[in-house]
């Protein structure tokens, strides 16, 4: 233990980072999506289990999450490409405000009643309604786009989703305004509700304009550097930047940082897409903190019966509600059927916008008593915080569902990544056409004008592959053909160089091939010698082609 | 002497490396030639010549036709492609060929397994100028091995 009693943050840091790739190795064998397993991680190394990271580490923590925040928000924004929005622009936009209109009102209802029933104060159960149903129509862009990631999704439902989450915190942050605004006005607080709606306007307003600007700014830089390590050095200081001039102006970090990302991929688009997958790979351990951290700051502490039944309703009525918002938006806007039937099971996921709204709420709800010693603020906190953690847990898995049931999990693939799944023998002819050593010259060219094989294994009565005879080789053979009727294979073969074998990586099979400048080569199995298979360079970037339009499938 | 490779007859021959024989058998002839190519500076294995040699007569008789052999051979253990001739007095029956007719006037080629085109070639070579019947009876013929060293080079 350390001197202190406590464990320093950058040991913490460690912890978390090492403790989570755990928790994601571990719940990734049981296909459970790796987000799931670093809030588990977070859970387990919080105050709700083993306590290393406790409520006094927390705070010395939030600039990081901030940090986080900025990253995850960029990379988000990296993903709205305006060509998209242009094709559903309805779609996305019909289905966002059905998802957290719907998610608003159920909740907002069931959670109000359930408040009036217990308490029979019907300002403060309205008041609370509205502010459940407020945060309740956020969705967590992270842990979905995590998912996303994750599984190499790609498709219509992919991009809904990410446009969706990626919108629908602007439409929380306004509800939440509206919202609370109303229910100060309903248990007699409403000198602040101007105040609240400018400030929330200014949040909003002013997070967007100045994430353009520093998309504009960074695109406008970016032209002019040619590293890409300076580019990636330059962005991350921009997103410290975007972190902490948020927080001193209160100004909402996700947002902003996802306008600076949409900025950028619609303005310079060549730039910023090597940038924004320099940035995903760099992202990785503060991904895995964030969410360790979001687990470590979930805390269920003895709370009233009734609360329970809260958070129950609030998590049925956030499902019922995002899935029938979702389902009646889509039909609406005309959405075709896979976004109708699918994407509500993909906005369930509940994070830091949610949580951060929880917090805000439990000030400003802090004077409404609704039964003695307990004030509306913290309902408001502790309910949430319940909530997250259920959802947060269903929530990952659920949008794998969705990504699974419409055939988008594992399109979003390169040609690197099929190459990089793929062994020499997976791609080889397995079924040579052979010569014999004695083979005269005539049939050796009459079996080789009838197969397009370019090379060709020359074996021995045991089978064994004693030579190569290929095109390039027979070239000085094709003028001379007075020599074709006693010359043999044996006479013009060359000899085999074992370069490969099946179980070499596709990829250091195209590096060996390159290496010596050669298309093709012979495989022989290292024990009989026999002939296993041909491989060639071009048949072999056909087959990964072939692979890899069959992963994208025609969407 | 003309034609392209023609100058490989002359590269790959030396006048101590053509030879009027009095063998008897196929097998004899063989060694005799890999024996004196051995003598030469051009072949550092003179049993891997002879290993090949016969490894390949093994795949499949190196008579071509019109009473002539040409046991050939790549590897690694030659300097540069080396050649020997021999007339043998008789021809010989043990020498099968692609027409049945024994084998009398043999070239006993050895060359470099990179180098397969002049190789080819001068097996070329050696093919046109045995079909040309006025050429193979005077290289028959000879009465020295300086006489059918000539008759190679210079024609007739």
């Amino acid at each position: 233990m350390p001197h202190d009693g406590h464990f320093g943050i950058l040991l913490i840091l460690g912890i978390g980072v090492f403790g989570g790739m755990l928790g994601a190795w571990m719940f990734q064998r049981m296909r459970i999506p790796q987000v799931i397993g670093y809030i588990a991680i977070g859970l387990l190394i919080g105050e709700t289990g083993l306590g290393i990271i406790g409520q006094v580490q927390l705070p010395e923590l939030r600039p990081f999450s901030f940090l986080a925040l900025a990253v995850i928000g960029f990379l988000v924004g990296g993903e709205l490409e305006g060509k998209t929005f242009k094709q559903y622009g309805r779609q996305f936009m019909g289905i966002m405000l059905g998802e957290g209109l719907g998610a608003f009102f159920i909740v907002g209802a069931l959670c109000g009643g359930l408040l009036w029933f217990i308490t029979g104060n019907l300002p403060a159960a309205l008041a609370g309604g509205l502010v459940f149903g407020a945060i309740s129509s956020a969705t967590d862009p992270a842990s979905t786009i995590d998912v996303l990631w994750e599984y190499r999704s790609k498709g219509i439902l992919t991009t809904g989703l990410i446009s969706v989450v990626a919108l629908d915190d602007a439409l929380a942050l306004t509800l939440y305004a509206l919202g609370t605004s109303v229910a100060g006005l309903l248990v007699g607080e409403s000198a602040g509700m101007y105040e609240l709606i400018r400030t929330i306007g200014i949040e909003l307003i002013g997070s967007g304009l100045l994430g353009v600007g520093v998309g504009a700014g960074l695109g406008f830089i970016l032209q002019r550097s040619h590293s890409p390590e300076r580019s990636l050095t330059l962005l991350v200081g921009s997103l410290l930047l975007v972190a902490g001039v948020c927080l001193s102006f209160h100004l909402d970090v996700i947002l902003c940082a996802m306008a600076a990302g949409a900025t950028l991929i619609n303005t310079r688009p060549q730039l910023s897409k090597p940038l924004l997958k320099t940035l995903r790979e760099f992202a990785g351990p503060i991904y895995v903190m964030f969410f360790v951290m979001v687990g470590a700051r979930l805390q269920i502490n003895a709370q009233p019966w009734w609360l329970w039944v809260l958070v129950g309703l609030y998590v049925v009525g956030r499902t019922a509600g995002k899935y029938g918002g979702t389902w009646v938006g889509a039909r609406l806007s005309r959405s075709p059927a896979v976004l109708r039937n699918y994407i509500g099971l993909g906005l369930f996921a509940q994070g830091g916008v949610a949580v951060g709204l929880s917090m805000m709420a439990g000030q400003h709800l802090s004077n409404v008593q609704i039964m003695d010693g307990l004030d509306l603020g913290s309902v408001v906190v502790s309910a949430v915080t319940a909530t997250t953690l259920l959802v947060q847990l269903l929530g990952p898995a659920s949008v794998k569902y969705a990504i699974t049931k419409t055939d988008e999990l594992g399109r979003n693939v390169t040609e690197e990544d099929i190459v990089a799944g793929l062994s020499v023998g997976e791609v080889m002819n397995a079924e040579p056409v052979t010569l014999r050593e004695e083979d005269l010259l005539t049939q050796v060219f009459a079996k080789i004008s009838n197969h397009d094989q370019l090379v060709f294994p020359v074996v021995n009565p045991d089978g064994a592959c004693t030579g190569v005879i290929s095109l390039q080789s027979l070239k000085a053979l094709f003028v001379e053909q007075d020599i074709w009727g006693w010359m043999i294979a044996s006479d013009v073969m060359v000899p085999v160089r074992d370069v490969l074998r099946t179980d070499t990586p596709l990829s250091d099979g195209f590096i060996e091939m390159r290496r010596m400048e050669a298309e093709e080569t012979i495989l022989r199995d290292p024990d009989s010698l026999k002939p296993v298979g041909i491989f060639e360079t071009r048949a072999a970037r056909r087959e990964v082609t072939r692979r890899l339009v069959q992963r994208q499938g025609v969407q | 002497m003309s034609g392209p490779g023609a100058h490989l007859v002359d590269e790959t021959l030396s006048p101590d490396r053509v030879f009027l024989t009095r063998e008897r058998r196929k097998e004899d002839l063989l060694h005799f030639l890999v024996d004196q190519m051995g003598r030469s500076g051009d072949v550092d294995d003179m049993e891997a010549l002879r290993s090949a040699i016969f490894m390949r007569e093994n795949l499949m008789s190196t008579g071509i036709g019109l009473g002539v052999g040409v046991p050939h051979a790549r590897i690694s253990s030659v300097r540069r492609m080396v050649m020997a001739v021999a007339v043998n007095d008789q021809p010989l029956d043990d020498y099968e060929s692609i027409d049945n007719r024994p084998v009398q006037l043999v070239f006993l080629v050895a060359g470099r397994p990179d180098q397969q085109s002049n190789y080819v070639r001068l097996l070329a070579v050696l093919s046109h100028i045995v079909k040309d019947d006025a050429r193979r009876n005077a290289l028959l013929s000879a009465a020295s091995p300086d006489a059918l060293y000539e008759s190679l080079l210079s024609g007739v």
